[in-house]
């Protein structure tokens, strides 16, 4: 929580970036993209990161569990092949086909990382549900637990360790590929990299770069410790 | 309390059981003995509906288990495996308190128990409930599984190998504490086991397999004096007199003392093969046997042993 407050608050120091930025680029004329402030930027950035996350999450882990069920089994190729192409679909291809359909926006760019990011759940999820030690599986249905109940108390439990750097890979991915965002209208800090690249201004290259890979390797630390808060007993 | 009848099971061209028949009175201990792949795990399986058998009834307590509910059967009886299958993901206290939650007890009755079944299992409660599976030994894991089988009092125990994973000292302590549990709790138990001495040790009676089969289902010393078919004197192996031994508590065989004083001694409560061994280490011919406080009380003879063993034979 400290962290992220006290990256947030950085972030928002524009005139000390833009003193920064001045140093670090001599040579440019304007050396830091004042169209919109970095804050609003990130801000925007992590509402489309975890936009596309929660979808991951909401149609990633019930699928997960619908196909390792024995009623879904036979699905379960199915969903594998879909997951593997949705991440090698190129995300720039997914955003410029969804454009008739969703429009301008950052609609487009949620559904694009969203395809992208499912592989990671989907798999470790999948790994994480049979790959369980079947001995205490034997126990559990030995003592008497029905189904449902496995699920709940003893199989996602059990799985929670391999199923969250699941979501840890996907989220970070996503926060990263996020960028791709502006060509189709949708905000976060790949517009100045976009921008920069349109306008040939490496500063603001580097500044929407530097500040994705800052807030990715907070995310990461974040899901780390949420991982190891989540499952004491490991 | 547990019969089986004519129980078959076919995997495909392989059958595991060929037709078994036995019947387990209220309170006994009985032990499925015999080699890896005998179709002693199968039956116990079939017992709490893990395995549904292809031909043949299995009852408990005289009802037919095809007609009672899988889920409610299984909360019904204790069950331990070998490799015990804690749930690595709670607490001994939580582990031990999972029958009773699922049958529905309430927070404080269940932790109650949970407390005093880690006691009777000789885990200090405050010392253990916190703890996780992965911080506790072999022999300690072995216990909080047994704690967890008896969690809901079930009159029945299913017991497959439960002592197989730990070393032998452990072992055979575990196997002294559970008799003790046993004498208390009067359970009806099916223990799985290979191991004959263990067997011996603890059966009321043991049902010794073959392919799927009954070889002979007896009392450890009528099992061990009359060995039925070849296969059981086989398994039995040369050993068996010694075995027997082992049944024979040392109480009966001891005399007074007289002026000779033995230089070794044992406990009272110790069996006659322990005597047996420890003569033999000493190459004595008597033995000194001590109460519970270490005072000598009267001796054995290396003779005595003898006689018995051969009178047992007779």
């Amino acid at each position: 929580m400290l962290g992220w407050g006290l990256v947030l608050f950085l972030l928002a120091q524009q005139s000390i970036w833009k003193a920064l930025f001045s140093l670090l680029f001599p040579s440019a004329q304007s050396p830091l993209f004042e169209r919109e402030t970095l804050l609003n930027l990130t801000l925007q950035h992590l509402a489309i990161t975890f936009g596309a996350g929660a979808l991951v999450l909401l149609v990633g882990l019930p699928l997960v569990v619908l196909v390792t069920r024995p009623a879904g089994a036979a699905f379960r190729p199915l969903l594998e092949n879909l997951v593997a192409v949705g991440q090698t679909f190129p995300p720039v291809a997914v955003l410029v086909l969804a454009l008739p359909f969703l429009g301008f926006g950052s609609s487009g760019a949620v559904l694009a990382l969203f395809l992208y990011g499912l592989l990671p759940v989907v798999r470790n999820g999948l790994e994480g549900l049979t790959s369980l030690p079947s001995d205490v599986l034997d126990a559990a249905k030995g003592m008497g637990y029905a189904r449902a109940q496995m699920l709940w108390a003893v199989e996602l439990p059990l799985a929670l360790p391999v199923i969250l750097a699941g979501i840890r890979t996907s989220l970070v991915l996503i926060l990263a590929t996020a960028t791709v965002a502006p060509l189709v209208g949708g905000g976060g800090l790949g517009v100045p990299i976009i921008a920069g690249l349109a306008v040939s201004n490496l500063a603001y290259v580097v500044q929407g770069a530097a500040a994705v890979a800052l807030l990715a390797v907070l995310l990461d630390w974040t899901l780390a410790r949420l991982e190891q808060a989540l499952t004491p007993w490991r | 309390m547990i019969r089986f009848e004519n129980v078959v099971k076919r995997y495909g061209d392989f059958e595991a059981l060929g037709g078994v028949s036995l019947e387990v009175a209220q309170g006994q201990l009985v032990t499925l003995l015999g080699p890896s792949g005998c179709g002693k795990t199968t039956l116990l399986r079939t017992v709490n509906r893990l395995i549904e058998p292809t031909e043949g009834t299995v009852f408990v307590g005289n009802r037919d288990v095809r007609g009672l509910d899988g889920v409610e059967l299984r909360r019904g009886m204790g069950y331990v495996i070998q490799s015990i299958g804690l749930f690595p993901h709670m607490s001994v206290l939580e582990n031990v308190m999972v029958v009773p939650r699922l049958l529905g007890w309430k927070k404080e009755k269940r932790e109650a128990r949970a407390k005093e079944m880690l006691a009777l299992v000789g885990l200090e409660p405050q010392t253990f409930a916190g703890r996780y599976p992965r911080e506790l030994s072999g022999g300690q894991a072995q216990r909080v599984g047994l704690a967890r089988a008896l969690a809901a009092d079930p009159p029945v125990l299913l017991l497959d190998e439960p002592f197989g994973a730990v070393d032998p000292p452990t072992r055979e302590r575990l196997q002294d504490e559970f008799l003790k549990l046993q004498s208390e709790l009067r359970k009806t138990v099916l223990f799985v086991t290979h191991d004959l001495e263990e067997a011996v040790k603890i059966s009321d009676r043991i049902c010794l397999m073959n392919g799927g089969r009954v070889e002979q289902y007896d009392p450890p010393e009528v099992l061990l004096r009359r060995p039925k078919t070849p296969f059981v004197q086989s398994f039995l192996g040369p050993s068996r007199t010694l075995l027997r031994l082992s049944r024979i508590p040392l109480g009966g065989l001891i005399e007074p003392l007289d002026s000779h004083r033995p230089s070794v001694s044992i406990p009272h409560s110790a069996s006659a093969r322990e005597a047996f061994s420890t003569l033999l280490a000493s190459g004595l011919r008597t033995l000194g046997v001590s109460d519970a406080t270490g005072r000598l009380v009267g001796l054995v003879r290396l003779e005595t042993l003898l006689a018995a063993v051969s009178e047992e034979e007779a």
